[in-house]
């Protein structure tokens, strides 16, 4: 028990949350909270067994595994975000133990600071968009094949239609990204989840995230809502804690001390 | 507008109560996507590179391998699909007469109007049942490649490499109707299929392929196999302690 390391789930800046008793996180262990210079940190205790660096990369490739911490993981940050505005880290960031964790407070207190400033008041939004594959390929033509040519031809063609369709639900997800951004802060595009990865026989053409001022959200959703033509299937996703927008992409998150 | 726009039903719980209820693989998708990808990466005392691409790949691979995803995707999803499902019966009967016609051209051909095809004929449609549980056997590699499928235009050959035609191949190729053999069938399409798999995953094989000397003398390359490559890169990098 000792030797068990220190799990972090998220930094955040002033006073901690006063968070209610019971809530666990990873490996079931308990939530708590370590302040070091003017920062804290929402940390549980992790079994050594999980991990050591070797462990720990095992135990991310085993899918049961890793959606459970997964899981796990973003219960806190998001029980977090319900109290105060936490930088939420990455998964499994661990540390040999709590004075470990004050050190990294006081070594990137600053760059934790500015991404709390940053989330501060905003919230974290999903939007994905689909295109029915019935929607491209419907105007088959009528009657069956009459040779082995002929069901060729009509397989291109129906792939050929279904290109004009592939192009027409890319414009449908263009406006629909722009509408999105109309009231958010702040925007980012995720990559496209292949099929596989939804489950779903309808195609992902748009995956993007969107920061949200709060008070905005009603009229954010309504944004949406109206660019959202197109024959898409919209998916919205929220309230999330900023996750997306930890990284700056023009300068780093750093700002001077 | 609101017959176009079809709020999935996850939407409106979401807008109050906490994403805990999100149960779907999707939404794990959605929660990987960013505790993995998005969140502070810090070198902490246990330091796995979350931001490695093949790490990534694995995640997908293993999302793809659960057991509901493999069931929904590799084996149930062509015969969702409207294409495919109203072309089976085509298939079949098109199988079964393309047969017909080469045994007519090899009797014409070799003279010998007996060949034992006429025997095969029957088999024809076997194939196609045959030919499904080689579907089934890699669904996860079938549903990665699928977004190529629709996307990726085929080579231009007058054939596609479809799996849809995988039944026609022989007939196509040789002309002998019992040589229909599964396993051969199914992996050329396979592996003609372009596609992004090609790209990322074989490219650093083939790579070793045309270096046979790198086996040989025992020298290293720094790509070999490619579920060595992310871990070793990953533990490759020093433990920061400060």
């Amino acid at each position: 028990m000792a030797d068990d390391p220190t799990y972090v789930y998220a930094a955040g800046e002033g006073d901690p949350p006063e968070l209610p008793g019971g809530l666990t996180g990873v490996a079931d262990r308990p939530l708590r909270v370590i302040e070091a210079h003017g920062m804290w940190a929402a940390v549980s205790t992790v079994p050594s067994t999980d991990f050591t660096q070797d462990a720990l990369q095992e135990r991310l490739e085993d899918l049961a595994w890793l959606a459970t911490t997964a899981r796990a993981h973003h219960d806190v940050v998001d029980e977090l975000g319900r109290w105060t505005t936490p930088a939420p880290m990455a998964l499994a960031t661990v540390y040999l133990d709590d004075d470990r964790v004050r050190a990294m407070l006081d070594e990137r207190g600053t760059e934790l600071a500015g991404i709390v400033r940053r989330f501060r008041g905003h919230t974290e939004w999903g939007v994905k968009a689909y295109v029915a594959p019935q929607a491209t390929r419907e105007p088959e033509p009528a009657g069956r094949a009459a040779s082995g040519a002929d069901y060729l031809r009509r397989r291109r063609a129906a792939r050929d239609r279904a290109t004009d369709a592939d192009s027409v639900a890319h414009d449908a997800a263009e406006r629909l990204h722009e509408a999105a951004a109309t009231h958010a802060a702040d925007t980012r595009r995720h990559r496209l989840h292949a099929p596989a990865l939804t489950g779903r026989s309808d195609r992902m053409v748009l995956n993007g995230a969107y920061l949200v001022p709060a008070g905005d959200e009603d009229r954010w959703r309504a944004a949406v809502d109206d660019g959202g033509d197109g024959g898409l299937t919209v998916e919205i996703t929220g309230p999330w804690v900023p996750y997306s927008f930890v990284a700056v992409p023009a300068q780093p998150a750093e700002e001077g001390r | 507008m609101a017959d176009t726009v079809r709020w999935t039903g996850s939407t409106s719980p979401q807008r109050t109560a906490r994403p805990q209820s999100q149960q779907s693989g999707t939404d794990l998708a959605d929660i990987l996507e960013r505790v993995l990808d998005k969140g502070i990466v810090i070198a902490g005392d246990i330091q796995v590179n979350l931001l490695d691409v093949e790490l990534l790949t694995i995640k997908i691979r293993l999302v793809v391998a659960s057991v509901d995803r493999a069931k929904e995707m590799g084996i149930d999803w062509w015969e969702r699909d409207p294409t495919l499902s109203a072309g089976r019966g085509d298939l079949e009967d098109e199988n079964a007469r393309l047969r017909e016609r080469i045994e007519r051209l090899e009797a014409a051909a070799s003279g010998d109007g007996q060949g034992p095809d006429t025997a095969e004929l029957p088999e024809g449609r076997d194939d196609v049942s045959r030919t499904r549980p080689e579907r089934e056997r890699e669904p996860a590699a079938r549903a990665e490649r699928r977004p190529d499928d629709r996307s990726e235009p085929e080579p231009e050959d007058g054939f596609e490499p479809e799996d849809e035609f995988e039944e026609q191949q022989p007939e196509s190729e040789d002309g002998l109707g019992e040589q229909v053999e599964p396993d051969e069938q199914a992996e050329p399409g396979e592996q003609a299929e372009p596609g992004e798999q090609a790209e990322t995953e074989d490219a650093p094989e083939s790579e070793d392929g045309t270096d046979p000397e790198a086996e040989e003398t025992g020298r290293s390359g720094d790509d070999e196999d490619t579920d060595e490559r992310p871990r070793r890169q990953r533990s490759a990098r020093p433990k920061r302690r400060r």
